[in-house]
């Protein structure tokens, strides 16, 4: 067989399991991109990610910010920022003045506006945009969305914590966003916030 | 805290620098992005809270600790969620349950057994191999030398063709 034959039948061999109770500790995947323990201990738990995708995708995160982080402490090439700026976003089509869409929470309404806390309505801040909400529940995930004027989303980021920062790129230009969250509790059922404009500085 | 408007463009020159490098890296490894934007997310955030006003003194080997320590709580959280399964790129989607699949699985119970044959030092790196990551990285995951990983790996494959072949598997056995 050659190595493409190979290939094709040891993919048919990696599991997806959606119980991880036989999987290595995430701290054994680290040690593993990190080159930390024995060589037998890391084979071992090498063995194990390249048969199942779901611990494949968690080495290929730490060797991700394990590597980035390494190149972080070389010498940095500079790169003109004014371009990094320019490619961005293009986002000075924004109008003036537009108005947020109120979009009234259609999961759950009770509590929902108590979700959001800051920035609050109408509220002027300035950079880095900070965007805060109160935990619903342990284990929650939220989904937290920066809108254009005319509610297009512009930016959005998933965590478990109860605040997000907006990439100074995104509200560069400042003016006018509405905000909004959506919270995921462990049983499945979510909490969403209305929209909340405010204007950064 | 200081000014946040002081605090936000060093904290914004890091991240974008560091972002630049994760994309870099995690494009390389195949990541997606929703896993690289919620682990520059993560990492924005500790950032920020950890250092208050002092971001532009942050040393090199803080945000490499920062990043890691990051990933690994984003790996935590998911297990905790118990996510749904990922479908690997070999699933049987769209396979009917008839004798193709059978088929199909009795080839996985070959390719597997035959895998498990291989000693341990050389069985990992022939399933990175198959698994498509480069000698390169193999190498560097486990701190070997180049001639060292080609040795094991060639030696490994040899194994596994013969274990194959033992189990009736070879060149146009329909994988």
């Amino acid at each position: 067989m050659n190595d493409d034959e190979l290939q094709r039948a040891y993919a048919r061999t990696i599991r997806s399991p959606s119980d991880r109770t036989g999987c290595p500790e995430p701290e054994a995947i680290a040690d593993l991109a990190a080159r930390r323990g024995t060589e037998e201990a890391r084979l071992a738990t090498l063995d194990h990610v390249m048969t199942c995708a779901a611990c494949r995708r968690d080495l290929d995160l730490l060797i991700g910010a394990d590597r980035a982080g390494a190149r972080y402490a070389r010498p940095r090439v500079w790169i003109a920022t004014a371009a990094a700026a320019v490619l961005v976003l293009g986002v000075g089509a924004l109008g003036a003045r537009m108005l947020i869409r109120e979009r009234s929470p259609d999961v759950e309404r009770g509590g929902a506006t108590a979700l959001a806390v800051s920035p609050e309505r109408g509220a002027a801040v300035t950079r880095p945009v900070a965007l805060r909400w109160h935990a619903v529940t342990a284990g929650a995930e939220y989904r937290v969305e920066l809108l254009a004027p005319d509610g297009n989303p512009l930016w959005s980021a998933v965590t478990s914590d109860s605040l997000a920062l907006v990439p100074d790129s995104i509200v560069a230009r400042g003016g006018d966003y509405g905000w909004w969250v959506t919270a995921r509790r462990a049983d499945g059922t979510t909490l969403r916030s209305p929209v909340t404009p405010f204007t950064v500085r | 805290m200081a000014n946040p408007t002081d605090l936000s463009v060093p904290l914004e020159r890091l991240v974008t620098r560091f972002a630049r490098m994760v994309r870099h890296v995690g494009r390389g490894r195949g990541l997606d992005d929703p896993d690289l934007d919620e682990l520059l997310q993560e990492v924005r955030i500790r950032l920020w809270r950890a250092r208050g006003g002092v971001i532009g003194g942050l040393n090199a080997a803080y945000v490499h600790r920062t990043a890691v320590s990051a990933a690994l709580d984003i790996i935590r959280r998911r297990r905790r969620a118990r996510e749904e399964p990922i479908e690997s790129a070999g699933s049987f989607a769209g396979t009917s349950r008839t004798a193709d699949a059978a088929e199909a699985g009795d080839l996985v119970e070959r390719v597997t057994q035959a895998m498990e044959s291989l000693p341990p030092s050389r069985r990992p790196v022939v399933r990175m191999h198959l698994a498509g990551y480069p000698r390169e990285e193999i190498a560097e995951l486990l701190g070997w030398s180049e001639a060292k990983t080609r040795n094991l790996l060639y030696r490994g494959l040899a194994d596994l063709r013969v274990a194959l072949l033992r189990q009736g598997i070879g060149p146009g056995s329909g994988t």
